[in-house]
């Protein structure tokens, strides 16, 4: 008759089956991987099938475990590598340790990092083994004569992004792949804002009244293929902006037409004489935003599309003045503003209204002299990720 | 021992199911206890389970931790009410199944994860895919590789090339 168990407590482990069927010749659920081959008397994790396999890699407890126990065979390479769904749901379980910061003091050749203080094991030999000091790849352009002066434009995706407009280059940087180190002419001759606060002119000679504004370029990384990323460069006139944007995909720069800004063409919004209207950018969710001077609006662009909307900005004028705010995104990938006056926190997310309007809605504010001084920290601060 | 699985046939209540082994083995179990498998969850929900549930795929040693560990962790699924059940602490659980899965050669292992899959049953899907996944962490490819009995099918150029490539990855 039929074997009943009912509440039966073991003390000692479970009796192992008198025969271990050869891995194979037992009764996989599933068939056995396609590239079974050889497979078949070699290992009986084999038998497991891909898709099992990824479910124990999402659980090892680090990056690094993943990649030691991807490099153990040339099966599981492929496996962990070709599937966007495993790494985003493997980022997603394992947030990306913090392994320092790069700061970028005056006269310094090359931004300088700061490791973090973790006593992780597998953070520490990441320091260790990655080239932070940037010094592998930028170091060689010096025989080339380039002055080594980088600074750091866009952090993000594990690659840092530096400027160098003495050489006219710039450099896509992961301290931890220095030999995938990509360098690229700039699309155009810039004076950085330092000189031109310095009223330096280049070989080119002084730029005219009405020359567009370079203000900033931004590093944007795709999730589904760490390989690729495109480049965002923002230039701007009186009233009007321009996206040059670089594909590492197609290897060069493409010049998106001109756009109107009719907040600053308005006669409502009156010119404030200052031809730098705009304050550098941050990035969020696919979208890269530009607060203006005046505190009112803000220049969004969409990189998917690559469209520009204008956004006002939902901060009461009283508060703007002493306000300092940043860009970030929530875990549930909605953007959001974080803006700090004194001591409170205040955070409104990009919703849709009931009217089907996206506006920006306020969600909550706290009172804490602790959060706002973190904040002042991630704000002061670019942080590499893996 | 009898008398606690008498008891329980009344107590547990609900009606009584048959799983079948590959190899031909009959479990009797409540359906509360074999609800876990969301695969014979779904099965007790379409009324197919009247003449015994066969498990082509699952041979008689691995059923009879699967039917263990169903039993043992009944009380977590079950309706609230069950004394019996509720005598098993969380504490004895954790016991239970740590020595559970510790105690477990490889192939036997691999064979669990692969019935847990199978019937659909979370709770040891994840516990056995940890089990491995610890197996695994903190270890280097080589280590791996004595731990799972897997070939290194990498020549040597190429695993001291991607050695370097991911050189932080590697502390030693």
């Amino acid at each position: 008759m039929g074997q009943v168990w009912f509440t039966a407590r073991r003390s000692s482990p479970p009796p192992r089956p008198a025969n271990d069927a050869p891995a194979g010749g037992g009764d996989p659920t599933q068939p056995p991987p396609a590239k079974s081959r050889k497979t078949s008397h070699r290992t009986a994790i084999d038998s497991l099938g891909e898709d099992l396999l990824l479910d124990i890699f999402l659980r090892l407890p680090t990056l690094a475990s993943l990649v030691r126990a991807a490099l153990t065979c040339r099966a599981w390479r492929p496996a962990v590598a070709s599937s966007p769904s495993f790494r985003r749901r493997f980022r997603d379980l394992h947030p990306p340790p913090l392994l320092g910061v790069f700061c970028d003091p005056r006269g310094h050749g090359l931004p300088v990092f700061l490791p973090s203080h973790g006593r992780d094991r597998d953070v520490l030999a990441a320091i260790r083994g990655g080239d932070f000091l940037l010094t592998r790849r930028l170091r060689d352009l010096d025989d080339g004569g380039a002055p080594l002066r980088w600074r750091v434009s866009d952090c993000r995706g594990g690659y840092l992004l530096l400027v160098n407009s003495d050489a006219g280059l710039v450099a896509t940087v992961n301290p931890m792949a220095p030999r995938m180190t990509d360098f690229i002419n700039m699309p155009f001759r810039i004076n950085d804002s330092a000189a031109n606060n310095a009223g330096a002119a280049d070989a080119t000679g002084q730029e005219e009244e009405s020359s567009p504004i370079s203000l900033d370029l931004h590093l944007i990384c795709s999730e589904e293929d760490p390989m690729s990323f495109q480049l965002v460069w923002l230039c701007h006139d009186e009233s009007r902006v321009q996206a040059t944007v670089f594909s590492n995909g197609t290897n060069g720069w493409c010049h998106l037409p001109w756009v109107d800004i009719e907040a600053r063409a308005s006669p409502v919004a009156p010119h404030d004489g200052n031809k730098h209207w705009l304050k550098p950018g941050m990035q969020a969710n696919g979208l890269i935003f530009w607060p203006f001077k005046n505190k009112e609006h803000m220049l969004v662009l969409d990189t998917n599309t690559m469209k520009f909307t204008v956004h006002e900005i939902p901060v009461f004028s009283e508060v703007q003045q002493g306000c300092s705010f940043a860009v970030g995104e929530t875990k549930d990938d909605v953007p959001c503003i974080v803006c700090v006056v004194g001591t409170t926190v205040s955070v409104w997310m990009r919703k849709f209204n009931e009217k089907g309007v996206e506006r920006w809605r306020f969600a909550d504010s706290i009172l804490s002299s602790e959060e706002a001084n973190q904040l002042g920290i991630h704000g002061g601060l670019k942080v590499v990720t893996l | 021992m009898a008398a606690a699985a008498a008891e329980a046939t009344t107590d547990g209540g609900g009606k009584m199911i048959i799983l079948i082994s590959a190899d031909g083995k009959r479990f009797e179990v409540t359906e509360a206890v074999a609800s876990q498998s969301q695969l014979i969850s779904n099965m007790i929900e379409d009324d197919c389970t009247e003449n015994g549930v066969r498990l082509p795929n699952v041979d008689g040693d691995i059923l009879t931790m699967v039917v263990d560990y169903c039993n043992m962790h009944a009380g977590d699924a079950a309706a609230a009410g069950d004394t019996m059940k509720a005598s098993s602490t969380e504490e004895e659980l954790k016991k239970f199944d740590a020595e559970l899965v510790q105690a477990l050669e490889n192939p036997v292992l691999f064979k669990l994860i692969l019935a847990a899959n199978f019937l659909n049953i979370k709770s040891l899907l994840d516990m056995t895919c940890q089990r491995v996944a610890d197996m695994m962490s903190g270890k280097t490819p080589e280590q791996m590789r004595e731990t799972f009995s897997i070939e290194n099918d990498f020549t040597p150029e190429e695993e001291a090339a991607i050695r370097q490539e991911n050189a932080w990855a590697f502390d030693d």
